[in-house]
């Protein structure tokens, strides 16, 4: 059974056209992570799962289903856009989310206490939630979104705005969530955080998919045709004309580049060598950074 | 899924109800606002009214004495009979009709000790021109009661010259209070202030209370909160539990003035007197008055929270709020000219029309019982208005609560009530 499919589903907002004629599925367990440029309908799409709005045509399953707004009270949704209500104590405003997600206040409060454990802010609960810090409030919302145990649970960019600190107790906590069997869909434009927890993925842009399907198997198909080079000094080996370099990506002191078809890996090692230190040279499949920029990049074009 | 529906309602309602009571505004508003109503309405009528008890000292210069006596007892019938409170008026008389004695009665009351004299000689009466030197120059009460003590007094020397007994100089000068009386069913001067005091808690509350909802969508709008709410409950539930909970803070607050007036407010309208005859609350003042509130409430609100859905900043809704509110402010003015005739063909029209009726049909109610079939027709023509209102503005607010950062135009506000 699928946790999400979507089929042929179309919105649009007056002439503009949000999401244009999406299918995929989403399968249970596991994280999926939905990609894309800023304004390419990730946001748009989430929404239609979970009945904010309503497609144009096309439909929406949950858990094998057409969609029911009683499915809602098994689908956990942290927005991209945060808020709260202000003059709420945290305490009471996790409970009455879970209230509305259908917990009885008396759960609702027992399990806010050891979320709020886990997440290192129970010191907060008696709190408005005017007094937090919005990192903090962001790790409130994140509790409100799993309070009641849900099956499907949609994160809109959860490590935006959090530190390394904070981003790393999310992360682990979403890895046990896998862990437990259920299905996360992870939505957001960073690719090093997609590389690093998704197992499937789907980058849409201008509202069609581009690029969908499990994560191993869309890097293998790129090949082994990248190189990672860590080095330091003079750089200008990347820029000649008659070498073996058909694009890079600098990134300071680590590049990442493209060789031409039929490229000798070693004869770039050469070149390189001779005009600074090298401390890491690696063949390997391209980073989902690099798919997304050549992905996205060519249906710009 | 109806019970979902109507739990998920219960709770988005008793989150708002909860907030609102809980701030230090309504703690303040509730218990204050009598308090100030009453001010207003009460004090300033009261300070004219009931004069500042005492006695004042003053000098008639007069070379007839009998003139100044007649003077005297002219200003007799002015003061307070017994067990009543007032100014006590002691009138001493002298005949030096000499400067030397202007200038010692004016430094006299330089000096305090005097309060006032008055310059009366036949010269100055013959030329209707009788000077009163004072320090309550501005008292027009006082300046009132001297005046008519000095024509009456002229007045009874000129009737005792011509020979007419003084039994009747007498009946002829006695003061005639005038007693205004309403009859039984019409509506008195004491009937106009409290239908006044009421129609002006029903407009302050309606208009109150939609303004919070209106601040409250924008609110949430803005803290982007809608998007979490919106994940479990529907747009209409959020609109409807938020026009719901807002609109019990305001009858909380109508149940407090209530309660507060019955324990308190007997006691304060004896306290005022004369003031309060006439006054008294009819069965149909106090079971209108809920009825009209909640009506008027939840059309005005149904606006508020489209137009908080709408716009994005306060200052954007602010232009927008005069011209929801303009009907409301239409019927505050055209409540006096529909008190003073509550039957004419102007005043039943006006109090029909489902946005003016809130005010001006309770307002009939309270001036003069209108025909049975009136009140129910504008109560269920009020009730179809809101009806029509609600589900214009659900549309309105569905679409307008995520929409950020852009100014819709009228047209585009038009296309989102046509979305299915």
């Amino acid at each position: 059974m699928d946790a999400v499919r979507l089929d042929k589903v179309r919105k649009s907002y007056d002439r503009f056209v949000a999401v244009d004629d999406l299918s995929f599925t989403i399968a249970q367990g596991g994280i999926f992570g939905l990609l894309g440029p800023n304004g390419a309908g990730k946001t748009s799409t989430i929404r239609m799962m979970i009945g904010i709005t309503v497609p144009d045509s096309g439909t929406v399953s949950l858990f094998g289903e057409p969609f029911r707004r009683a499915h809602l009270s098994r689908v956990g949704y942290l927005p991209e856009e945060r808020g709260l209500y202000k003059k709420m104590k945290v305490l009471e405003h996790l409970v009455f989310l879970a209230e509305l997600h259908g917990l009885s206040a008396a759960e609702a409060r027992r399990r806010a206490l050891s979320w709020a454990e886990r997440m290192e802010i129970a010191a907060w609960l008696p709190k408005k939630v005017e007094e937090l810090s919005k990192g903090m409030q962001q790790k409130i919302q994140f509790i409100a979104a799993l309070l009641h145990e849900p099956e499907f649970i949609i994160m809109d960019e959860p490590f935006g705005g959090l530190d390394p600190v904070n981003a790393s107790l999310l992360k682990d906590v979403l890895l046990d969530l896998k862990k437990q069997g259920r299905t996360i869909l992870f939505s957001t434009h960073r690719m090093d955080q997609v590389e690093k927890l998704c197992d499937s993925i789907c980058l849409i842009d201008h509202g069609r998919p581009v690029l969908a399907g499990e994560l191993k198997q869309i890097k293998a198909g790129y090949g082994k045709n990248h190189v990672q080079i860590e080095y330091e000094g003079d750089g200008s080996f990347l820029r000649q004309p008659d070498g073996q370099v058909e694009s890079f990506n600098d990134y300071g002191n680590h590049v990442e580049l493209r060789l031409k078809k039929g490229a000798d890996a070693q004869e770039l090692l050469r070149a390189a060598a001779a005009h600074c230190r090298i401390r890491r040279f690696e063949l390997s499949e391209p980073s989902l950074e690099e798919i997304f920029i050549d992905v996205v990049g060519k249906t710009d074009a | 899924m109806l019970d979902q529906r109507l739990r998920n309602l219960g709770l988005i309602l008793k989150r708002e109800y909860l907030e609102r009571v809980r701030t230090k505004s309504f703690v303040i508003m509730t218990f204050l606002m009598p308090v100030m109503m009453f001010s207003f309405a009460f004090l300033p009528s009261l300070l004219i009214g009931r004069r500042a008890a005492g006695h004042r000292r003053l000098v008639v210069v007069t070379d007839n004495p009998q003139l100044a006596q007649s003077f005297r007892r002219q200003l007799q019938q002015f003061q307070p009979k017994a067990g009543e409170t007032g100014m006590q008026y002691d009138v001493e008389i002298s005949d030096k009709t000499t400067e030397a004695e202007r200038t010692r009665l004016s430094s006299e009351i330089s000096a305090l000790s005097l309060d006032g004299f008055l310059w009366m000689t036949e010269e100055a009466v013959r030329a209707k021109k009788v000077t009163f030197n004072t320090r309550a120059a501005s008292d027009f009460v006082e300046l009132g009661i001297v005046q008519r003590a000095v024509r009456d007094g002229i007045l009874e020397q000129r009737l005792a010259a011509n020979n007419i007994p003084s039994a009747e100089v007498d009946d002829l000068l006695k003061r005639v209070d005038l007693d205004v009386i309403a009859i039984k069913g019409g509506a008195g001067v004491g009937m106009l202030l409290m239908a006044v005091m009421l129609v002006l808690l029903l407009y302050m509350s309606v208009l109150m209370n939609g303004i919070i909802v209106m601040r409250s969508v924008l609110e949430e709008k803005n803290s982007r909160v809608m998007e979490v709410m919106l994940s479990t409950v529907t747009a209409k539930e959020l609109m409807a539990g938020k026009i719901l909970g807002v609109g019990a803070v305001g009858l909380t607050q109508m149940l407090v003035w209530g309660l507060m007036t019955a324990l308190f407010g007997g006691s304060a309208l004896l306290a005022v007197g004369k003031m309060a005859e006439g006054m008294h609350f009819t069965p149909a003042m106090i079971i209108f008055f809920p009825i009209f509130y909640v009506l008027g409430y939840l059309l005005y609100s149904a606006l508020s929270a489209a137009l908080g859905a709408a716009v994005n900043s306060q200052e954007e809704a602010q232009q927008w709020q005069f011209f929801i509110v303009l009907p409301l402010m239409a019927s505050m003015v055209l409540m006096m000219p529909v008190f003073s005739s509550p039957s004419s063909t102007l005043s039943v029209v006006l109090s029909l029309i489902p946005f003016c009726a809130p005010v001006l049909m309770y307002m009939r109610i309270v001036a003069q019982q209108p025909p049975a079939w009136q009140i129910a027709l504008s109560i269920a023509l009020l009730i179809a208005t809101i009806y029509g209102a609600m589900v214009l503005c659900a549309r309105i607010y569905r679409v307008g609560i995520l929409m950020y950062g852009k100014r819709p135009t009228l047209p585009e506000i038009a296309k989102w009530i046509k979305y299915a």
